[in-house]
């Protein structure tokens, strides 16, 4: 006797069709998995069958053979579960075997028979879309979030048995969960007397420049990261996916389906190659830099990271995803992110101020020498940070809230998006020669830079980019003026010559 | 020291004197108490031997011991059969290892401008040179200062470097970060005579981002040290190439210095020499100018000039300058700029803090900055601008 059922397994943040035959023969009780399971789906073995049992429902009492096709392919984790109980209830003729036809199951079964979401409910359903997929309540709305052909959601596999043999009709979705009362944003306002802060903040938001902050522990550059956060536009639904995909598959909480807003990711500084790039023993998972996908990626203590594990990011930062190869097979990861990161100039908490900072040259060039020249040259914007003064934490004046300055971020990113590209960052050389002309002031004060010494060749493009993001800010057409070129050159270098190589040392 | 007679006597003589030299822990004051009264030929027998009298004019220098001796007579002794193995004689090994890496060698009490050790308290017993030997017609200056410099003393040092280079005057210097370095480089760049005398070996670059410079003044100057070549350069060799530095100039002029630092030794060495110490006047609220303001206050000339340094030197100054200035770039001539460069008046200033000072935003105040950093008014590093003039 022979049945088959449709489910589906995770390969990084891709799923893969994956179709489970049950045969039956005589001999011995016994139950085999065979078709290259991990663990966790071996020990399918023990929940299905408990789960069958504690249903009310029988066990077949010969040989049971399941095989998970292709067989090629690695099967990991228990979102097979269903699946297999399915098929043997078809192999012992307790549902029909075309009930099954058209359908795919997702879930993982308890031993009372409880039905479960799994991580990576997105993409397994959207590898199913032809077909009409059945998954566990709890993760019916990240599964309606692929869009798939028909959703169904059950709670129990005897609520499964009854509908696959005709007994009763497909119960009702389960409601969409109430809106949680919406996280109190952290406001920009709070941000006060760091001036140069907060507007780098607001245009890394809307160019989507990475933004290099270095200042002493509690300047705020925690904060800041979590404004910058709050100024970003909604996801698009393209975006939405791609994001939901992979947080997704690394099984973050996904209460309302699709995540429309960026995540922010904030890794500890010991977090190790595979930790942040991806990797794994077990599967491969997503890194930190692709669960930011679409989002930020905040390094606080960026000096403290390991140079090996910073220096495996460059790639991804130029390309926009990362391919991780391992043992097990080679995975794919998007990873287009805003990276922030913080650091710490010295450990005097003077800051490098001349004069005052009792920290040697040699000290202070031990720390930076940790961040290489190239990844700091990703890093459009660049600038101190500093506790603002007791004065103006006391009778400051607050700036524009949050609300004000992201609308004025997304105007920004509407005219990137017009421009063809999500953020000004993405604009290449050729199109910022056609979409950011200079004027005649900001030419030769460019070219008075080049001759200084002050700019190279490497800096010219990105300062460029990002004046080209103060007038979209602004609501400016271009030309660019002298005066944006000054303010995106003072935002670019202000940490220094001797950090930022991309002026001339 | 005896005359020197034959040249294998002067041989031998400077073969002995650098064996000496190379001894570790080996320094000026330990050289001067084993050449008192005996030639280097003669000190390094009777060391060798080990004899009663070496022994306690050693022993009367501070830090050195029973071990120390051993050690060091040791040394000698394999120096000795080496020299045996070899048939030369001793030194001539070191001799020739100096001669390869083109160094001179200069006993100071012999050389052309004995004149300059003559009175010297503490003269060196031998210097090693690369380039030009130190002609005593040509004036020198001395221009010292702190390692931790801000863009004012930048400025000066420059200013000071190139305007006496272009007086022909030799800028003598410490071939330190800072003050000493950006003087020499003014200096070299104008294609001025320089001195630079250095505190260790002279295959032992320090610091080591001084590297070039180091080749240049070699090639183009004077480079002088008291060390061999392999010495290390080590903390107390420091204070006493200041007092060579010190000794070789007719007149110091400090640039900036906080109020302890080893520019303040060099001060005192060249006070001890009478040498006349100028001082150039800094803000006083600049921890950088601690120093050079205490001197001002103590009765120093005060350098506003090159000028002043030439006149100090009886040199009749530059004709064509605008009279008491370093040259200053024409006055900024926005109102902004102009409030931006008082605020810096008081001490270098972050972005943020000028922003909220001037109450302008973030745009205007990026121009004005672009336009006085560069106009050479003012300059940035690290995130803090100073007022460069």
């Amino acid at each position: 006797m022979l049945a088959t059922a449709t489910t589906a397994t995770l390969v990084g943040v891709d799923g893969h069709v994956v179709t489970v035959e049950v045969h039956t023969s005589n001999g011995l009780p016994s139950f085999t998995i065979v078709g290259l399971p991990d663990a966790a789906c071996r020990e399918a073995r023990d929940r299905v069958r408990a789960a069958v049992l504690s249903s009310g429902l029988d066990w077949p009492d010969n040989r049971v053979t399941v095989n998970l096709a292709p067989s090629g392919l690695r099967k990991g984790g228990a979102a097979l579960d269903v699946a297999m109980a399915v098929a043997v209830l078809a192999v012992t003729e307790q549902v029909p075997a075309e009930s099954l036809r058209g359908k795919a199951f997702l879930g993982e079964l308890g031993l009372d028979g409880t039905v479960r979401g799994t991580a990576g409910m997105l993409p397994l359903t959207a590898a199913l879309s032809d077909r009409a997929v059945v998954v566990a309540s709890e993760a019916y709305h990240v599964a309606l979030a692929a869009s798939p052909r028909d959703v169904h959601a059950v709670r129990t596999l005897s609520q499964l048995a009854s509908v696959l043999a005709g007994r009763a009709p497909w119960p009702d979705p389960p409601p969409v969960p109430p809106q949680p009362a919406p996280v109190p944003v952290p406001d920009l306002s709070d941000v006060i007397g760091q001036p140069s802060a907060r507007r780098a903040v607001e245009v890394a938001a809307a160019g989507g420049h990475h933004l290099l902050m270095l200042g002493p522990p509690g300047a705020g550059k925690t904060m800041l990261a979590r404004r910058l956060v709050g100024l970003l536009p909604e996801l698009s639904r393209q975006c939405a996916m791609e994001a939901t995909r992979v947080q997704s598959a690394a099984g973050l909480p996904l209460p309302n389906g699709l995540a429309t807003r960026p995540l922010l990711r904030s890794p500890h500084h010991t977090a190790t190659v595979a930790a942040l790039i991806g990797g794994g023993t077990n599967a491969i998972r997503p890194g930190e830099i692709s669960l930011a996908h679409r989002g930020v990626l905040f390094l606080d203590e960026l000096g403290e990271f390991a140079p090996s594990v910073l220096d495996a990011m460059r790639q991804p930062l130029e390309e926009g995803a990362v391919r991780v190869s391992r043992a097990l097979g080679t995975c794919s990861f998007p990873a287009r992110f805003l990276l922030v990161a913080a650091m710490n100039p010295c450990p005097c908490g003077q800051a490098g101020r001349p004069n005052s900072c009792r920290c040697s040259d040699l000290v202070r060039q031990r720390y930076l020498r940790r961040l290489s020249g190239p990844l700091l040259d990703r890093f459009d914007l660049r600038i101190q940070v500093r506790p603002p003064d007791p004065d103006q934490l006391l009778d400051g004046i607050r700036g524009e809230p949050t609300a004000a300055v992201a609308s004025q971020v997304a105007a920004a990113r509407e005219r990137a998006a017009r421009r063809g590209v999500e953020a000004n960052v993405e604009l290449t050389g050729s199109q910022l020669e056609q979409f950011a002309p200079l004027t005649p002031a900001a030419h030769a004060a460019l070219r008075e830079r080049l001759r200084a010494g002050l700019l190279s060749g490497r800096g010219l493009h990105r300062v460029r980019c990002v004046a080209l993001t103060l007038c979209d800010l602004a609501g400016d057409e271009p030309p660019i003026d002298a005066q944006r070129l000054a303010e995106a050159l003072t935002l670019r270098a202000s940490v220094g010559r001797l950090y930022a190589p991309a002026t001339a040392a | 020291m005896s005359a020197v007679g034959s040249w294998d006597a002067e041989r031998a003589e400077l073969g002995a004197l650098i064996e000496l030299c190379s001894l570790p822990h080996m320094g000026p004051a330990r050289l001067r108490a084993l050449l008192t009264g005996r030639d280097a030929l003669a000190a390094i027998d009777q060391l060798r031997a080990g004899r009663a009298g070496v022994r306690a004019a050693l022993r009367s220098c501070r830090g050195v011991d029973e071990p120390l001796i051993a050690t060091w007579r040791q040394q000698i002794a394999s120096a000795f059969e080496r020299a045996a193995v070899s048939g030369h004689p001793v030194g001539a090994d070191l001799l020739a290892a100096h001669a390869r890496e083109g160094i001179w060698l200069s006993v100071p009490a012999l050389a052309d401008a004995a004149e300059i050790w003559e009175s010297d308290p503490e003269p060196p017993a031998l210097l090693f040179g690369q380039g030009i030997a130190v002609d005593p017609q040509v004036r020198r200056v001395g221009v010292v200062g702190t390692r931790r410099c801000t863009a004012y003393g930048r400025t000066v040092a420059q200013q000071l470097g190139s305007g006496l280079a272009a007086a022909g005057v030799a800028v003598v210097s410490g071939l330190a970060t800072g003050i000493d370095g950006i003087a020499q480089r003014a200096a070299l760049d104008t294609g001025g005579p320089v001195i630079g005398v250095v505190g260790s070996g002279l295959d032992q670059v320090y610091p080591a981002s001084n590297r070039t410079l180091w080749a240049d003044v070699a090639r183009h100057g004077t480079l002088l040290s008291e060390y061999p070549l392999g010495r290390r350069a080590a903390q107390w060799q420091f204070p006493a190439r200041n007092r060579i530095v010190a000794a070789l100039c007719e007149v110091l002029v400090v640039v900036e210095s906080g109020s302890a630092g080893g520019s303040m030794y060099t001060v005192d060495a060249a006070a001890e020499r009478d040498r006349p110490v100028m001082a150039v006047p800094g803000p006083i609220t600049s921890a950088a100018s601690a120093g050079t303001n205490r001197l001002l206050a103590e009765g120093c000339a005060p350098v506003c000039d090159v000028d002043d340094v030439l006149a100090a030197l009886g040199e009749p100054g530059r004709a064509d300058a605008p009279p008491g200035s370093l040259g200053f770039p024409a006055a900024p001539a926005a109102p902004l700029d102009q409030q931006v460069l008082d605020e810096l008046s008081a001490g270098p200033r972050t972005l943020d803090e000028l922003a909220l000072l001037t109450g302008t935003g973030l745009g205007e105040l990026a121009s004005s900055l672009s336009r006085l950093q560069l106009s050479g008014w003012a300059s940035e590093a690290g995130g803090w601008w100073e007022k460069a003039r």
